[in-house]
């Protein structure tokens, strides 16, 4: 799938909903990265300074420990305070700068909220009942003056990228574990088709896929954390 | 000395009480500081006692932390009868906030001054409890070129860095331990979202920042209040400039104090200000104010409303009605419009014609329109838009588009005409029908065409053409009729019949001609008694006279003039115009002519251009040049004459039926004509013809004729007379010389008396070596005396050494055939003899050259002397040299081939040489021999060819 082409996900080439939410997530982050140098082009101070690494959204970072479900649904929360900080960083901006819809930066803000608001979507239907728990986020705009705010607008947008690329990790690696639990089903089949597979065996493909598992889970704990 | 210290103690007294400056006021008591920072203004109230007269006090404002002066002034008060607390309000050029401020007064009297109050101080930001970084002012927005000054307040322990405005770096100032001040100077305009001005840290680390918003004030204009519906009020206004100021620093303006939402969001583009009243009758004032931050305006209209009724868009549904006409029918959101008196402007869009046509109608409460003379099948929109009749004010606003179709409708009648080629043959042509003509999606065309009593014979052709249809007429016993009509999906059009010219058009010979002016032909002639429906002209291309391209005019009624512009015409290209009168029957042709749209210079030449010498005259003669070629009437022809450089112009010919010319009185060379048509755009291409004048060619040849007869006359005169007188001449010349006497011979004393010497004769031998020279291409021959050796080869015995050696011509009377044993056999010289016959009886033989002591030996020796020279040695003379060569195949004749005589006469030795000198002696006609003696000199008898015919016809042989 071009993921720049803005093409609909059932048009993408992947087979499974894990695949296909990893690729609405890629293009997401392609379109979150467009948003970020556009308001770098609107405010080019932001590229002569140093910011302190600050996170507006704190929440607890993907644990081995935690179940790939689990990690999802965290990462379906985090997703979820993004859009909301986005929209409110719209709401002020309209407020504030008067931003003329039109815009390019407007449009991708936009997009960027549609395209948030699909993938939050899909990723609770692969979260399969463990519901996401929806924080609201820290309002931080209207605490300072307006300097304030376009320093906080700028970590609202730089936290959406950081925590969609997150999403991607964990997505990859449930798009992974779901294929190679296929395979096995497969081979299971065929096994029991020629009356050859024992118990034991079965066990052992247990067993293999939950250490996969776990290992996919610290490799995607290990990217989260990367940033 | 006790005075002197007395003095001192005194002076140091006053010194120290400043009795010197104030002896009798105190410092007046400050008792109030405010602060406001949006606007860095600070108020400072203090009292004084009441019955103080001062009127001026000195004020200064300090850096608290460096006591540095920003600020001294000396103010003036008024006196006070209600109270004794003053204010003085001082804006600062930093930002308050920027670091702490201390403030102190003074009076102020004409000579003496009081003691400072003591200082209030204005605590800063950059106190020790506040330790983050700062910047300010926040958020302050200016009007556009003001200066503005920034400051940044760093923490302890971070060194400052640069205060920055996009990547450029402000001058700064330390104004305190923590404290930077930096200014900017003639701000220009900001974006939407201000101008940001940040403070770096000395690690390029950002400290904080600010921005700053530079605008204008508000400038509205042209503010014009109406109503839509008289039960409301819109005020419209337009911008002078953009303020630079938006979201919450944009404008906001109210209307007779009432806020305006539609102008007032966030995002507002419509300077509209609309809400809803009771309308008052009369005038009325309408007031706009629009404030931001950095000013206020107020705009005022002041009219009767009842007047200004600008309304609404009508919603317009549309009714067909047939294919020509419709119907608009609409009704008004505002019940109340349709009391009005209305005026309404429709403008109807129709394909193919994008500009508008506006259409009016007038009426009170008017609510429909007919539209008519609409053309069918035709897409159509409309819009309407209406405006109160009385008092007038504006239209109001334009309805949606709304677009319809019409139906379709029959075709018009076809325009046909029929153009004849011959009496039989024709084609029946016809104008398509545009689409304004078509009224509909046309289908195709019906041609049928009879004589009264013969069949109809049709024929179907498409819409797309081609537009004519060739007929060919079955006698012409009667007049045919044409007829053509066309059809679409609702109808045949009227169909529309015409005659067949019952007499096809002449040829083009002595038409009067004519150009257009300007592309236009303006064609008149005599009016016709037989006309009676008008007339017709048409034209066609003079060279497409046997095809079907044909356009005409027709002209209804009376009138004997046209003025014919066609498209078609091409310039250069002659057109043939005919004009017919319009009769019941079929009609009659009044005239015809030639006529080009724009004459041009002739494209070809005259063809068959010749020149004819006629003495020292030449004659050129041409034919005209091909039609095609003309591009224009042929108005005469130029003849130049090719003088070496450049045309020599020589004759212009103004009658182009001369197509001849002579030039005459030229000398005898050669000469290059050229004969260029010219018209009235120029002269076309040239045709060359060129000529070489002879002089006096036949006198010439007739008399070298002559010379050559009369010479043959006198020739034949001369032999003719030398025939006649010829036995003259014999006598003359060659008289009879007497026969010799022989002796009378007896054999048989001969025999008896004499014994024969049969000693071998003895002879010498002359054997001729042929050498070629290769390189004169002729044969030289050389003569080489045989020796003793070969001489064995040839005589029979050994050679007579004891003879003198002289050699001798042996000559031999032969009559040829009265001894054939005598003769030799398949010889050259045997032919030559033979031929020899036929003129003479008698004939010299030369049968070969010996030398003999005796001449009775002689004919001892005429066996061996005819044998060895006639079978290999004696060629004819005549023989040709290839004939040699195939003969020299033979080595027997090899030594034969190589001797070739020089010429007739050609001795075999030389010592004969000396004989041919004899040859022009006298001979006797019965005998070989020659009669007078031989000359003692040496001759060489190559040039003897010049006497021998001259002697040959004396002998009478004719042969050399």
């Amino acid at each position: 799938m071009d993921l720049r082409s803005g093409r609909s996900l059932s048009a993408a080439g992947g087979s499974s909903a894990a695949c296909k939410t990893a690729e609405l997530a890629h293009l997401l982050q392609w379109e979150c990265t467009q948003l970020l140098e556009l308001y770098e082009m609107k405010e080019p101070f932001i590229l002569e300074v140093t910011l302190p690494e600050v996170h507006i959204i704190t929440l607890p970072q993907p644990s081995s420990d935690l179940s790939v479900d689990k990690q999802l649904s965290t990462m379906c929360s985090a997703l979820h305070q993004c859009l909301k900080l986005l929209e409110t960083v719209m709401c002020r901006e309209e407020e504030e700068f008067g931003i003329q819809e039109g815009g390019d930066y407007r449009k991708m803000q936009n997009t960027v909220k549609d395209r948030l608001g699909d993938l939050l979507h899909c990723m609770k239907l692969l979260t399969k009942g463990e519901l996401p728990s929806h924080t609201e986020p820290t309002d931080g705009s209207k605490n300072g003056n307006t300097f304030a705010l376009k320093i906080w607008i700028y970590r609202v947008l730089l936290e959406l990228k950081h925590w969609i690329k997150c999403a991607i990790v964990i997505l990859l690696n449930m798009q992974s574990l779901q294929e190679t639990k296929r395979r096995v089903t497969r081979k299971r089949g065929a096994r029991e088709m020629h009356g050859s597979e024992g118990e034991g065996g079965r066990e052992r493909v247990w067993r293999s896929t939950g250490r996969r598992s776990a290992m996919e889970g610290k490799v995607a704990k290990g990217r989260c954390k990367a940033k | 000395m006790c005075n002197f210290l007395l003095w001192v103690l005194f002076v140091t007294l006053l010194t120290r009480k400043g009795y010197c400056q104030s002896p009798h006021y105190p410092a007046p008591k400050i008792v109030g500081l405010d602060s406001d920072s949006p606007s860095q203004s600070l108020t400072v109230s203090w009292e004084n006692d009441l019955s103080s007269a001062v009127r001026f006090y000195d004020l200064e404002v300090l850096h608290t932390e460096t006591n540095e002066t920003v600020h001294s002034e000396t103010v003036m008060v008024a006196p006070r009868t209600d109270g004794t607390v003053h204010k003085w309000k001082w804006i600062s050029p930093t930002p308050l906030e920027c670091t702490s401020l201390s403030v102190r007064i003074r009076s102020n009297l004409p000579q003496v001054s009081s003691e400072w109050s003591k200082p209030w101080n204005l605590t800063g930001k950059d106190v020790l409890e506040d330790g983050r970084a700062q910047m300010y002012p926040q958020d302050k927005v200016v009007p556009v070129g003001s200066n503005t000054t920034f400051c940044c307040i760093v923490p302890d322990g971070k060194k400052f860095g640069s205060i920055m405005v996009g990547r450029g770096k402000l001058p700064f100032t330390r104004i305190s331990r923590r404290s930077y001040v930096s200014v900017r100077i003639n701000q220009p305009a900001s974006s939407s979202t201000g101008t940001n001005v940040f403070c770096l840290y000395q690690n390029e680390e950002l400290a904080d920042g600010s921005v700053v918003f530079v605008g204008y004030p508000p400038e509205p204009r042209n503010l014009i209040c109406e109503t839509r519906d008289l039960q409301s009020v819109e005020c419209g206004w337009s911008l002078e400039r953009v303020t630079h100021l938006y979201g919450t620093r944009r404008t906001f303006y109210s209307l007779n104090e009432r806020e305006c939402e539609s102008a007032n969001g966030f995002s507002a583009t419509e300077h509209k200000c609309r809400f809803n009243m009771t309308l008052a009758p009369g005038e009325q004032n309408w007031t706009l104010t629009a404030r931001n931050h950095l000013g206020k305006v107020e705009l005022m209209d002041t009219a009767d409303l009842n007047h200004r009724v600008r309304p609404r868009a009508p919603e317009v549904v549309v009714e067909l009605l047939g294919a020509w006409n419709a119907s608009l029918r609409w009704h008004w959101v505002v019940p109340w419009y349709g009391k009005l008196p209305l005026v309404c402007q429709v403008w109807i869009f129709s394909e193919g014609n994008p500009k508008p046509t506006p259409h009016i109608y007038v009426g009170p409460g008017l609510t429909q329109a007919l539209l008519r003379d609409l053309w069918p099948d035709s897409k159509y929109a409309a819009q309407v838009r209406c405006a109160t009749q009385q008092n007038f004010w504006k239209w109001g606003d334009w309805s949606s588009e709304i677009r319809f179709k019409t139906k379709e409708d029959r075709p018009d009648p076809v325009n046909v005409w029929v153009q004849m080629h011959s009496e039989l043959d024709g084609c029946i042509v016809w104008k398509p029908l545009s689409k304004s003509q078509s009224h509909g999606q046309l289908k195709g065309y019906e041609v049928s065409w009879s004589s009264p009593g013969n069949r109809v014979q049709r024929n179907s052709v498409l819409s797309t053409g081609p537009y004519y249809v060739p007929i060919s007429l079955e006698g012409l016993a009667s007049d045919y009729v044409v007829t053509v009509m066309a059809w679409n999906n609702a109808s045949d059009s009227p169909a529309i019949s015409i005659t067949v010219p019952s007499s096809p058009e002449d040829g083009d010979g002595a038409l009067s001609e004519m150009v257009s002016n300007g592309g236009t032909f303006h064609l008149s002639w005599p009016p016709s008694p037989n006309s009676t429906c008008g007339y017709v002209v048409t034209w066609y291309p003079t060279s497409w006279n046997r095809t079907c391209s044909l356009d005409w005019e027709k002209l209804p009624g009376d009138n004997s003039s046209a003025r014919i512009q066609s498209e078609s015409f091409i310039a250069g290209e002659r057109y043939t115009f005919s004009v017919y009168a319009c009769t019941p029957g079929a009609p009659l042709l009044l005239e015809k002519r030639l006529g080009y749209v724009e004459e041009q210079a002739p494209t070809g030449t005259v063809t068959r251009l010749m020149a004819d010498q006629i003495d020292s005259s030449v004659r050129l003669s041409w034919e005209p040049v091909p039609l095609e070629g003309q591009r224009g009437f042929i108005r005469g022809y130029l003849i130049y004459l090719y003088n070496v450089t450049q045309l020599q112009l020589i004759e212009n010919i103004t009658d182009p039926s001369i197509m001849s010319y002579t030039a005459t009185q030229l000398s005898y060379t050669t000469y290059k004509f050229t004969v260029k048509a010219y018209t009235s755009a120029g002269a076309g291409k040239e045709a060359t013809v060129s000529i070489k004048l002879d002089p006096f060619t036949d006198l010439l040849i007739m008399e070298i004729l002559i010379a050559a007869g009369s010479m043959t006359v006198l020739l034949v005169l001369v032999t003719a007379l030398c025939y006649t007188k010829r036995e003259w001449m014999k006598k003359t010349f060659y008289p009879e010389i007497p026969e010799p006497r022989v002796p009378e011979w007896k054999p048989t004393q001969a025999f008896g008396a004499q014994t024969l010497d049969m000693t071998p004769c003895a002879h010498s031998y002359v054997h001729i070596v042929e050498t070629r020279r290769r390189t004169s291409g002729k044969e030289e021959l050389k003569v080489v005396l045989e020796d003793s050796e070969e001489g064995e080869q040839w005589g029979n015995g050994p050679p007579d050494m004891d003879s003198d050696g002289q050699s001798f011509l042996r000559y031999y009377n032969q009559v040829v055939g009265e001894d054939p044993g005598l003769a030799p056999s398949g010889t050259g010289s045997s032919g030559l003899s033979s031929r020899s016959t036929g003129s003479a009886r008698t004939e010299v033989t030369y049968t070969g050259i010996q030398t003999s002591s005796t001449s009775a030996c002689s004919s001892a020796c005429i066996p061996a002397a005819m044998e060895a020279p006639l079978s290999a040695g004696y060629r004819p003379q005549k023989a040709s040299i290839p004939a040699q060569a195939e003969v020299s195949d033979d080595p027997q004749l090899d030594a034969g081939t190589e001797y070739q005589p020089q010429c007739s006469w050609k001795l075999d030795s030389p010592e004969e040489t000396s004989l041919d000198s004899s040859l022009g002696s006298p001979t006797s006609v019965n005998s070989s021999q020659f009669l007078l003696p031989e000359p003692s000199g040496e001759e060489n008898c190559s040039p003897a060819p010049s006497t021998t015919w001259f002697r040959n016809l004396l002998s009478g042989s004719g042969k050399p």
